[in-house]
């Protein structure tokens, strides 16, 4: 399986993982108190099952799946249920949102039964959503429903790239905890059986690629000749193949980690526009996700932790953390040694990607894999001025879609226009606005109409129930009438013939 | 710590239009100097009047449509003016000088909407319109004055630009696109003109007649390499348009040698190749899409070539350009990328499962 195929497109950022990629993974202290948002996954939000006072153990379940799409809660300490109630969640808009409220008196654990490679598909799949699962890539996709396309997957790809700046920690990750990972791709490769593996990773993880590599040919038993590099091509990607799991190195480019992109940049395929990978057979797992299925099958471990880089030119001591979720961002950052007073932006996610956080009570939770603490000259300054239509856009858009004229058609509230160059295959990675000359937020632009469109959907969606509605009421009054008449007319035609026996 | 409530991402590359304005005005350093040494200080009052009026009608035009002057921080109006008077011809007086950056920025650019909005190239719209109006003055070429010998005194040059200081004999000269023009309709053949008139020496290094900032092939493309090294474009444009005039020209020169000029004369001599690298790569009005580049940069430099050839203006980059520009929306309407998951009709690709 190899591939000459390169992303659209794409960015080349400062990285700024220097910062924290020499920092072994750090166990973060435990809080006083967790804070633990009830939709941390897309999806419905949990169905909290504890009440205010109720005890707790570290791994026990607190809030169960609200819907299919959904994900069960787990406390991640022991103690006692202090509050079920609003609380900032970390969330751009800087709204509240319910969540749990545990005040810590220890870390007893409660685990569940483990599980082996012995098990059956569906019980590991059942294991995954018991444990609460989710993408920790970022979008928080509840992971058991990944695995119930089982059937239609051949291809198993993990991601690794992190092409986001600034974060170190699926790389830190890889360093030090890459039997786990592997064990975790064998549980996956047991339930799918999937034709073939690939890890992608980017090129600028040299110590994790050599660790992967030596851990790889170690599985495949073979010390000599486990690894064989078979695509020696400069400046695209480069296979190392293994009997069952193969490594690719990719070029270091954003955002090559969109898991669109990585199946390209690894395969050749494009996903369908509006499908999900596994439309053409790929299931594609962030590598933490991977490192905590290991964790949940075999430790019998649900999801309450999960390693999160703290960094930024306004932290004294970037690092990588594994923490408790629920941790307030607040202590993380006490930890790392963050300078408040530096602080101008403070950002839950990447550069990129990220999200601006309006206040360092939010909690941490399970898709977020980097706190940014950004000082004022990290932080684009410029002042937007008009589009000059210079085509930068365009070029470093990964989608190939046309960036200016989406913001054009935006701003004149034409979001059908917005449509017709592409503003449903947008997956707001922000290269754009990266090279955009003019500094016009387009990313902004872009997220405020698909969520008009949302809004415009839903409303057509309420309107065509309401038809319907009414469509069925008509029908059922013509009906009526219907039968009224004919029983009418029945009746006339009886009386009629009783009338007229002739 | 300070609330704020920005949109991702929180990077940039930290171009801003006026950097790329300024790298151009960087670029188009070379042959302007060289254009001042060659001409002299009327070139040089020329250039500063035309780059004063672009500017002056940039100020009055923000004043009156109740916008920012702060936007004159942009440079854009300084890069018009700029490129204007590199177009024209060194000792072009002052009237022109003015009406031209007047009708750059106030036809070109401000009564689109400003910056970003108009449709034509600002200053080859000005160019082209001061072409038509003032024919004799507009293709009246001075000598450089180490070739003619006469370098007028800061008297005499105030004279030339602002006066009517009358020009000694023997001072200007044709451009050796419009002689070649001349001698052909006397019957010269161009194999004979070749030989006798042409040097691509000359043209290559700038001591023949021209605009001022065209003369020097060798200095446009230094200047052009520095816009292709810092990024404030790419090699699309300026390659293909200066292909897509040379090789027609090559190939008619092989065939018809005697009636055609071929690479070189077209590639090196007349505002090709200044075209193809500082005007046909206007931002704002050259498509967005590489594709769409390609189209249009062929379209200039191709059309560019038919009127030096065919029609009865000796240069024609002006009128190229122009007539792509206008072309611009249509190909930036039908030449799209294509899109990730959808095939080339924007249709979403079928789900296949390979």
């Amino acid at each position: 399986m190899f591939s000459f195929a390169k992303i659209k497109g794409g960015i080349h950022p400062d990285e700024n993982k220097h910062l924290s990629n020499h920092k072994p993974i750090a166990k973060a202290l435990l809080p006083d108190h967790v804070i633990i948002p009830l939709s941390q996954h897309l999806g419905a939000p949990a169905n909290p099952i504890v009440k205010v006072g109720d005890s707790v153990k570290t791994g026990q379940v607190i809030a169960e799946a609200g819907g299919f799409v959904s994900a069960y809660i787990h406390s991640s300490v022991s103690g006692e249920v202090k509050d079920i109630g609003e609380y900032p969640v970390p969330h751009a808009s800087g709204l509240k949102n319910l969540c749990i409220k545990i005040k810590r008196h220890g870390d007893e654990w409660h685990y569940l039964p483990r599980l082996s490679l012995e098990s059956s598909a569906d019980i590991l799949i059942e294991r995954l959503r018991e444990a609460g699962l989710t993408g920790m890539g970022g979008a928080s996709f509840p992971s058991n429903i990944k695995y119930l396309a089982k059937d239609k997957i051949h291809t198993l790809i993990v991601n690794a790239a992190e092409c986001e700046p600034y974060i170190t920690a699926d790389d830190m990750l890889m360093r030090e905890r890459a039997e786990q990972i592997i064990s975790g791709i064998k549980i996956a490769q047991k339930i799918l059986k999937p034709k073939s593996v690939i890890i992608g990773v980017e090129d600028n993880k040299t110590e994790a690629i050599k660790i992967l590599k030596k851990a790889l040919a170690k599985e495949n038993g073979d010390k000599s000749s486990g690894i064989r590099r078979v695509w020696p091509l400069a400046n695209s990607t480069t296979f190392y193949e293994n009997l069952q799991i193969s490594l690719a190195v990719v070029p270091t480019k954003y955002p090559t980690g969109g898991e669109k992109q990585l199946i390209q940049v690894l395969t050749g395929v494009e996903v369908p526009s509006g499908e999900l990978p596994s439309s053409v057979g790929f299931l594609c797992q962030n590598i933490a996700t991977v490192a905590a299925i290991s964790d949940a099958v075999l430790e019998g471990m649900p999801l309450v932790k999960r390693i999160v880089t703290v960094t930024g030119r306004a932290v004294n001591s970037p690092g990588n953390f594994e923490a408790r979720l629920g941790t307030p961002l607040s202590e993380l950052l006490d930890q790392a040694g963050a300078d408040q007073d530096k602080v101008s932006r403070l950002i839950a996610g990447g550069p990129m990607m990220g999200q601006v956080m309006k206040t360092t009570d939010v909690p941490l939770v399970k898709g977020c894999g980097g706190i940014l603490a950004l000082n004022e000259q990290e932080i684009p300054q410029a002042e937007s001025s008009p589009c000059v239509k210079c085509g930068k856009c365009v070029n470093a858009c990964p989608m190939g879609l046309v960036p200016l004229e989406m913001a054009r058609h935006t701003k004149y509230k034409d979001y059908d226009g917005a449509v017709d160059f592409g503003l449903t295959d947008c997956i707001l990675c922000g290269s754009c606005a990266y090279v955009c000359p003019s500094h016009l937020p387009l990313v902004q632009y872009f997220q405020f109409a698909k969520g008009e469109l949302k809004k415009q959907s839903d409303q057509d969606r309420r309107l065509d129930y309401t038809r319907q509605l009414s469509e069925v009421k008509r029908a059922r009054l013509k009906k009526e009438a219907d039968a009224k008449a004919a029983a009418k007319a029945a009746k006339a035609k009886k009386r009629k013939r009783t009338t007229n026996p002739a | 710590m300070q609330e704020t409530l920005a949109c991702s991402p929180h990077a940039h590359n930290s171009m801003t239009v006026r950097r790329i304005m300024l790298n151009v005005c960087l670029a188009l350093l070379p042959c302007t100097a060289w254009g001042i040494y060659s001409y002299g200080l009327p070139a040089l009052l020329m250039l500063l009047t035309t780059v004063f009026a672009a500017v002056a009608t940039e100020a009055f035009c923000l004043k009156l449509l109740k916008q920012p002057l702060t936007r004159l921080q942009d440079s854009s109006a300084v890069l018009t003016g700029w490129l204007l008077a590199l177009s024209l011809p060194p000792w072009a007086p002052w009237w022109i000088a003015v009406v031209g950056g007047f009708f750059a920025i106030a036809i070109g650019k401000q009564i689109y909407g400003g910056i970003g909005q108009n449709l034509f190239n600002p200053a080859m719209l000005a160019r082209v319109a001061l072409l038509i109006s003032f024919p004799l003055q507009m293709t009246t070429w001075p000598l450089p004055t180490f070739v003619s010998g006469y370098s007028p005194g800061i008297f005499e040059s105030f004279g030339i630009i602002f006066g009517n200081t009358a020009l000694p004999d023997g001072v200007t000269g044709p451009t050796i696109l419009g002689n070649f023009n001349t001698e052909a309709s006397l019957g010269t053949s161009a194999t004979d003109f070749f030989a006798s008139s042409f040097s691509l020496k000359d043209s290559f290094f700038g001591t023949t007649p021209g605009s001022l900032g065209e003369t020097s092939a060798l200095l446009v493309l230094l200047g052009g390499i520095w816009l292709i090294v810092s990024r404030v474009i790419t090699w699309h444009i300026p390659v293909i348009m200066t292909l897509s005039a040379g090789v027609p020209a090559l190939l008619l020169s092989l065939f018809l040698p005697e009636k055609f000029l071929g690479f070189n004369f077209h590639v090196f001599s007349g505002g090709l190749l200044f075209g193809a690298f500082f005007i046909a790569t206007d931002l704002v009005t050259s498509p967005a899409s590489k594709v769409g580049q390609i189209i249009y940069a062929f379209g200039c430099g191709f059309i560019d070539f038919i009127i030096r050839v065919w029609a009865g203006f000796p240069e024609g980059i002006g009128f190229s350009v122009l007539f792509m520009n206008a072309l611009t929306p249509l190909i930036d309407l039908y030449c799209r990328p294509k899109i990730y998951g959808r095939n080339l009709n924007r249709q979403p690709m079928k789900k296949n499962l390979v």
